[in-house]
């Protein structure tokens, strides 16, 4: 099943970049330019999903205590980072033809940076906490806490005054059709999917090292 | 094009070199003696 996702996104991923690149018309304002958005704004869809499961499996931690939430909470977040730096980085080579500059305060992608911030500070606390159950805890509670930058980040263009542009696609009237609109489709789907096999292989992963690291404890300790 | 190739290179590069690194260290975690501490 795992496996049929990954290949399904791979499939998705190869369209989106045979239609992005060449199938879709360039745009009458923005160029070629344009064919950044099949790719930067399912990077930042697929940062909410990763980041929103992160804080969901969290909260399951804290109610079940089943490390398996724990697992999939810690990979959602590896893959989200991983997600959300790819969202700045592709944000940013379209900001320096468009706006001039490859950074600016703007409020959406300050709000983004403190996102990518908050989530690697969590990665980082997982990494200096040796006992399994008191890491599982206090990484879940910060992913409760830092979840709520998200619809931050998603209203901040109509919350301020900002540079980056308003939604094109989520608002009443879709500022894309036809074969673009598809492309952007396709690119949510595929991305979407990357993300889901990506996280379930990283959560084997992640299941696969807590139970060398207590395996490894259980050895070390009978040595003694 | 430039920006839009750097664009499409960056996020298919890094989201391959991540996937391939998830499997790898899946693969080493599965070849190595129980009793090594885990890296």
């Amino acid at each position: 099943m795992v496996n049929a996702i990954g290949v399904l996104g791979l499939g998705g991923v190869i369209g989106t970049v045979m239609l992005g690149l060449g199938t879709t018309p360039p745009d009458r304002v923005q160029g070629d330019l344009v064919r950044l958005i099949y790719v930067h704004p399912p990077l930042a869809w697929t940062t909410y999903l990763a980041f929103g499961v992160t804080a969901l499996y969290g909260a399951l931690f804290l109610w079940k205590r089943r490390p398996r939430f724990d697992q999939i909470s810690a990979a959602s977040a590896e893959v989200g980072v991983v997600l959300c730096a790819l969202t700045l980085a592709t944000g940013s080579i379209w900001g320096r033809p468009t706006w001039g500059v490859w950074w600016t305060w703007d409020a959406r992608l300050t709000s983004t940076a403190l996102l990518l911030a908050l989530f690697a500070g969590y990665l980082a606390l997982r990494k200096g906490i040796v006992d399994p159950e008191a890491r599982a805890r206090r990484s879940a509670i910060l992913a409760l806490i830092a979840v709520a930058d998200i619809p931050l980040v998603h209203f901040s263009v109509k919350l301020w005054r900002t540079l980056h542009q308003q939604p094109t696609l989520l608002r009443p009237d879709p500022q894309i059709s036809g074969v673009q609109a598809w492309t952007l489709l396709l690119g949510f789907v595929s991305m979407t999917l990357v993300y889901v096999w990506l996280t379930a292989r990283r959560a084997r992963l992640e299941a696969a090292e807590q139970h060398a690291e207590s395996r490894y404890l259980e050895t070390a300790l009978a040595a003694r | 094009m430039n920006y839009v190739f750097a664009g499409y290179a960056l996020t298919l590069g890094a989201l391959a070199l991540y996937a391939a690194r998830i499997v790898l260290a899946e693969r080493r975690l599965r070849e190595r003696p129980s009793e090594e501490a885990p890296s």
